[in-house]
C-alpha cells in the first residue's frame, strides 16, 4: 500500500497523467483496459510476470466527514467466499474467487478473467472507529464504510458577527 | 490533461472476458462490477454483439485517499459468425459478472454419419 504518495495534493495531476498514459499503452497492446482483476496481467496474452503486479482486487479508499469509504471491485466472488477484519486501523480482506472447471469437451477460447484466492492489506488512518464497521457487496463490488471516531469527525460551528 | 477534459467521445472500459466453448454452444462471461440489470443493454446487428454496461454506482464524496479503480461505463464489441443462433441469445447477471450463453444453429453442428 503506496497510501502516502498519493496523499500529497500536487502530485495529483502527475497520476492522472500517469493514469492516462497507461491506458493508452494498455490499449496499444490489446483489447482489455487495465481495470479490476489481474486483468492488466491478462491483456498481454503470455507475459504474466512482467505486467501482472495486481495481486488482489482494485480498491478504493475515500474519506468523508463522518466515514471512510473502501471500495473494492469483486465480480464474481460469493458473499461467502468473502472474509472481512479490522485490527487497529488495518482492515484485511481476503476472499476466494471460484471459477467452476470447464467440463470436458469444451475449448476454452479466450480467458482475461481471473480466478484463485486474494488477500488484501488496507492501513487506513488511525482516526477510525474499528468497532462501527458495515459492509455491502453488490453487482460485484464490495463497500465498508468504518465510521471515524467522534472527535475525529469535521464540525463545523456557526460563529455569528457581532 | 486538457485532451481528456475536452474530448467528446465517450470513454469505456473494455471488461474482462472468459469464453469457451463446445459444439452446442458459446458461453461468455463478462466482468463488470457496478452494473446492475437495468444499466445492461444487449443488442446484436447483424454479424456485430454490443454489450453495453453503465454503471449505477455513485461517486463518493470526499477526500480520495486510494484510487486504483476506473469508474467508467463499459462497452464491449463481439463479432458472431453464421453458425450462432441469433435467437437462442440468453443472458444472466450476477455478482458483477454477466454470462451469455450463445447456441449454435442446429445445421452447424457437426453430424456424426453412421457406417452402414
Amino acid at each position: 500500500m503506496d497510501q502516502s504518495r498519493r496523499e500529497r495534493s500536487n502530485s495529483i495531476d502527475l497520476w492522472n497523467a500517469i493514469d492516462e498514459l497507461r491506458e493508452e499503452l494498455e490499449h496499444s497492446f490489446g483489447d482489455v483496459a487495465g481495470y479490476g482483476f489481474a486483468a492488466r496481467g491478462a491483456a498481454v496474452p503470455g507475459v504474466a510476470g512482467l505486467l501482472d503486479w495486481q495481486t488482489g482486487p482494485s480498491i478504493d479508499i475515500v474519506e468523508g466527514d463522518e466515514e471512510i469509504l473502501v471500495l473494492a471491485d469483486v465480480p464474481g466472488v460469493r458473499k461467502q467466499d468473502l472474509d472481512l477484519s479490522v485490527t487497529g486501523n488495518v482492515l484485511a480482506l481476503k476472499g476466494e474467487k471460484r471459477q467452476e472447471e470447464a467440463p470436458k469437451g469444451r475449448k476454452t477460447l479466450r480467458k482475461e478473467t481471473w480466478a484463485g484466492s486474494f488477500s488484501r492489506t488496507i492501513n487506513l488512518p488511525n482516526t477510525i472507529n474499528p468497532d462501527k464497521v458495515e459492509a455491502l457487496l453488490k453487482d460485484g463490488i464490495l463497500r465498508v464504510r468504518i465510521a471515524k471516531r467522534e472527535e475525529a469527525r469535521k464540525k463545523s460551528v456557526q460563529i455569528s458577527v457581532k | 490533461m486538457d485532451k481528456a477534459m475536452t474530448r467528446t467521445d465517450r470513454r469505456f472500459v473494455v471488461p474482462a472476458c472468459h469464453i469457451t466453448e463446445d459444439e452446442a454452444e458459446v458461453l461468455v462471461g463478462i466482468e463488470m462490477p457496478g452494473v446492475s440489470r437495468e444499466g445492461l443493454d444487449i443488442k446484436v446487428d447483424g454479424n456485430t454483439l454490443t454489450i453495453d454496461g453503465t454503471r449505477s454506482d455513485e461517486e463518493p464524496q470526499g477526500k480520495w485517499l486510494l484510487r486504483e479503480r476506473r469508474r467508467l461505463d463499459y462497452r464491449k464489441v463481439f463479432t458472431i459468425d453464421e453458425s450462432i443462433d441469433r435467437e437462442g441469445i440468453s443472458a444472466e447477471l450476477a455478482e458483477g459478472v454477466l454470462n451469455l450463453r450463445l447456441k449454435v444453429k442446429e445445421a452447424a453442428k457437426p453430424r456424426r454419419i453412421a457406417i452402414g
